[in-house]
């Protein structure tokens, strides 16, 4: 496929000059495009972590910033110039020139998979996209695993044997999530026919969001992105209890900020796929747009509400962020053999029964599958079911002993 | 760094051996990495070197004496008010579990001294150490959580904590050494608020205990992360001379407030909580289970507490007839004792020795993590709730 064939057909109001390719095959459109997104990302990222910590410290009785800005609305970008001006320490041991270019390696993979995000519709633009790749699914899934190559390099150049356990945590746990993601994404690409992440959106909107149709799915992939992120209670890479931030521990100032950016943008970036895949993209709420074709009346509401559908995207993408926060303001940490276990005897099965249920959607029709899908939610209410049996037997494993004591005479009388 | 484990060695727990690693000749290293004195788990200044092969640790062995002060040396050395003095060093040791250890020296101090304590400052002294109690395991209780990879138990427990410590500032001054109480009695008599401003206290414990239980007693990651691990059987918890709620997680209703009970304890009503299987999760419960009774005790003995002198016969100077004594107490991490010398003369104990429990404790950690992960062995560390600074002394 020559880079010509991955340019998209630009939108008619596009002046020509906008969209010539300009420097090797890329456009001036092309590098505006990069340079909003880019920022955008930088900007969001820093609200996000706002957020976080304001997230973080209502969950844990506390207010979280309060005293930059109001309610504490400019902490980050305080944190960010106070990153910029911290000194960047190379350890003595470090590997120097790996060690430098590692931050690099871990955000820019991540940066790269924003580009086929479909955001939606902003007014007149009907899908803001910045590269509508027909192979949008493979891609992401093929480029954020080259993250692996950053961590393993920030592990081992630290010259750190903590950094070092953090890395091999990192690359294995990358390695085993990103096979049940690939599977649940299977499922989406079953149910929709295509590769191209614009057209699952597509196929979510003319029929009914993928949350519905493939529950198993988007729990996996959930999960699974999560896993990759190593947020808690997946952080077992960083493990801060454990072995005290991981690759990361020898970094310091915005070489530190790199990753940390990489972290957030990768919940961001995380989290609006999940919409895109699971949640009908922009689509404000599931069937909406049935709503339009079968009351026609209600169209020019239905088109109005449509033109604003980056921000029902945001809406939904935020809502799937807070989620993730709230699961690592909440859960305590996994141990590795136990996260090995849940991706490979657990999440595998599962995505693979949930493939094989898309296969019976797009074979034999709803019913069917329907009736499958039935079954196999039992059976995942069953195996929890069991585990809350499990959970009482473990709680009554104390008993209260009562000692009797013969109380003294004279302690009595008195 | 070499690391010799005796003769529990590393062949009774299989090292690494993966077929692919034979087949293909490869070299595996053992890793060694060194955790502490600065770690975030290790509770303060405490030091292990773990020898890893992969994730498994082979053979661990400890470093203690890092919060070493000579607090039992500093205690011989006062001049004037030496045996006043001395509890000043004590509250510095154990600075969780303060108010129990202040009890038990003053004690041990007015059996060797034959001074009374009247009923009030009796009372005052249990509703105290009752809490005090309940302080330190609520810090067992975020330092659990924070080492098990979550993050919020530690605020839950900061905030009671808080409570706890605004209530000890109104009653002696200062919040975490409050050196309070005195021979024969207490410093001053608490504030005329005080049944009032406890009471309240418990109400808002009885509810921390339930938000605590809430946010991780049955939450599975943690019961999968806690249960069987770092276990230690009844026996060997025996041979080991463990004590407090390691001891009783293997199922042994060893505690000394009723074995032998001191100052008032046989007044009250409580049940001693033990555990059937000795692991992370069973010490977690007990904790928990323990921070309840004592606050039905501190509830009893707000219901009885007297009026009346808080101060007994003691003499201004002190000078103890010769002789020694002993005196051992139930603090939050186990049997905790001071034994004191006179030499008849002096104005300071001629020999000042604590018997502190974390440090027996600590003697299981090395059972507890050989064989397990690294994750496990903090954990395993956690649980035994150590505090360097009496570990140290």
């Amino acid at each position: 496929m020559s880079s010509d064939a991955l340019l998209i057909e630009a939108p008619s109001w596009m002046p020509d000059w906008l969209i010539a390719p300009l420097f090797g095959g890329f456009s001036l459109a092309d590098f505006v495009g990069l340079f909003v997104l880019l920022n955008f990302i930088l900007f969001f990222v820093m609200f996000e972590i706002w957020l976080e910590r304001k997230v973080g410290g209502h969950i844990q009785l506390r207010r979280g910033p309060l005293h930059v800005g109001p309610h504490g609305a400019l902490q980050s970008p305080a944190d960010v110039l106070k990153l910029l001006t911290k000194e960047d320490l190379t350890p003595a041991a470090a590997d120097k020139k790996t060690f430098r270019m590692a931050p690099y390696l871990v955000f820019v993979p991540v940066f790269l998979t924003f580009l086929v995000i479909p955001w939606g519709a902003l007014g007149p633009i009907q899908n803001l996209v910045l590269r509508p790749f027909d192979l949008a699914l493979v891609y992401l899934v093929a480029i954020p695993a080259a993250q692996a190559i950053g961590l393993v390099i920030a592990g081992w150049s630290s010259g750190n044997k903590y950094a070092l356990l953090g890395s091999a945590r990192f690359v294995a746990q990358l390695i085993s999530y990103e096979l049940p993601m690939v599977v649940a994404l299977l499922g989406v690409a079953v149910m929709s026919q295509s590769l191209s992440l614009t057209r699952v959106v597509e196929v979510q909107r003319e029929s009914l969001w993928f949350i519905f149709l493939q529950p198993i799915g988007f729990l996996i992939f959930l999960i699974a992105s999560m896993a990759e992120m190593s947020r808690t209670p997946f952080d077992i890479a960083i493990a801060e209890s454990e072995i005290v931030g991981g690759p990361f521990i020898e970094y310091s100032g915005m070489r530190w900020g790199m990753f940390f950016l990489a972290e957030f943008a990768a919940v961001f970036l995380n989290a609006a796929l999940a919409v895109s895949l699971f949640m009908g993209g922009g689509e404000v709420i599931p069937l909406w747009d049935q709503i339009g074709r079968w009351v026609p009346a209600a169209a020019p509401v239905v088109d109005l509400v449509n033109q604003g559908g980056v921000l029902w995207f945001f809406g939904k993408t935020l809502t799937l962020i807070v989620f993730i926060q709230w699961c690592r303001f909440t859960l305590p940490r996994l141990r590795i053999d136990q996260l090995m276990d849940l991706a490979w005897k657990v999440l595998l099965p599962a995505g693979f029964l949930n493939l094989i249920l898309s296969a019976i959607y797009i074979t034999f029709g709803f019913i069917p599958f329907a009736v499958g899908l039935g079954l196999s939610l039992l059976l995942v209410l069953f195996i929890a079911l069991a585990y809350r049996s499990r959970r009482r037997v473990a709680r009554s494993g104390i008993q209260l002993v009562t000692i009797p004591q013969s109380v003294p005479a004279e302690v009595a009388t008195s | 760094m070499a690391i010799d484990v005796g003769e529990r060695s590393i062949d009774a727990f299989a090292p690494v051996s993966a077929p692919a690693v034979e087949e293909h000749n490869l070299d595996t290293v053992e890793m060694t990495i060194n955790m502490g004195p600065q770690h975030p788990s290790t509770h303060g200044v405490f030091r292990m070197v773990l020898a890893l092969a992969g994730e498994r640790v082979q053979a661990a062995e400890p470093f203690i004496g890092y919060l070493h002060r000579g607090a039992e040396k500093l205690g011989e050395a006062g001049d004037v008010e030496g045996y006043r003095k001395a509890v000043i060093w004590l509250d510095r040791t154990d600075y969780l579990s303060v108010w129990p250890n202040e009890h038990c020296y003053m004690m041990a101090l007015e059996k060797l001294a034959g001074i009374t304590v009247p009923e009030r400052a009796e009372y005052l002294r249990v509703i105290l150490s009752e809490l005090g109690r309940v302080n330190s395991h609520c810090m067992f209780y975020g330092a659990f959580g924070a080492d098990a990879g979550a993050t919020t138990p530690f605020m839950y427990a900061f905030a009671l904590r808080e409570e706890l410590y605004t209530l000890f500032e109104a009653v002696g001054g200062a919040r975490m050494f409050p050196n309070y109480f005195r021979p024969g009695g207490l410093r001053e008599d608490v504030p005329a608020d005080f049944v009032e401003r406890v009471s309240k206290t418990v109400d808002t414990a009885y509810r921390a205990c339930d938000e605590f239980e809430a946010l991780l007693t049955t939450n599975e990651i943690f019961l999968s992360r806690t249960r069987g691990i770092g276990v230690i059987s009844a026996e060997r918890a025996i041979d080991l001379g463990l004590s407090g709620p390691v001891l009783r997680a293997t199922g042994i209703p060893l505690d000394i407030r009723k074995v032998e009970p001191y100052s008032i304890y046989d007044r009250f009503d409580f049940d001693i909580p033990v555990g059937t299987r000795g692991d992370c999760y069973e010490r977690y419960l007990i904790r928990l289970q323990e921070m309840r009774q004592s606050l039905m005790i501190v509830q009893q003995a707000l219901r009885d507490l007297p009026g009346g002198p808080i101060m007994g016969n003691a003499p201004k100077a002190m000078r103890p007839p010769k002789g020694d004594s002993y005196q051992r107490i139930e603090n939050a991490r186990g049997d905790f004792g001071v034994y004191l010398v006179s030499d008849g003369r002096s104005a300071a104990p001629y020999r000042v020795k604590y018997r502190s429990p974390c440090f027996v404790n600590l003697q299981a950690l090395n059972e507890m993590v050989v064989g397990a992960y690294v994750a496990d062995a903090v954990l395993a560390l956690g649980s035994i709730d150590i505090v360097l600074g009496e570990v140290d002394r």
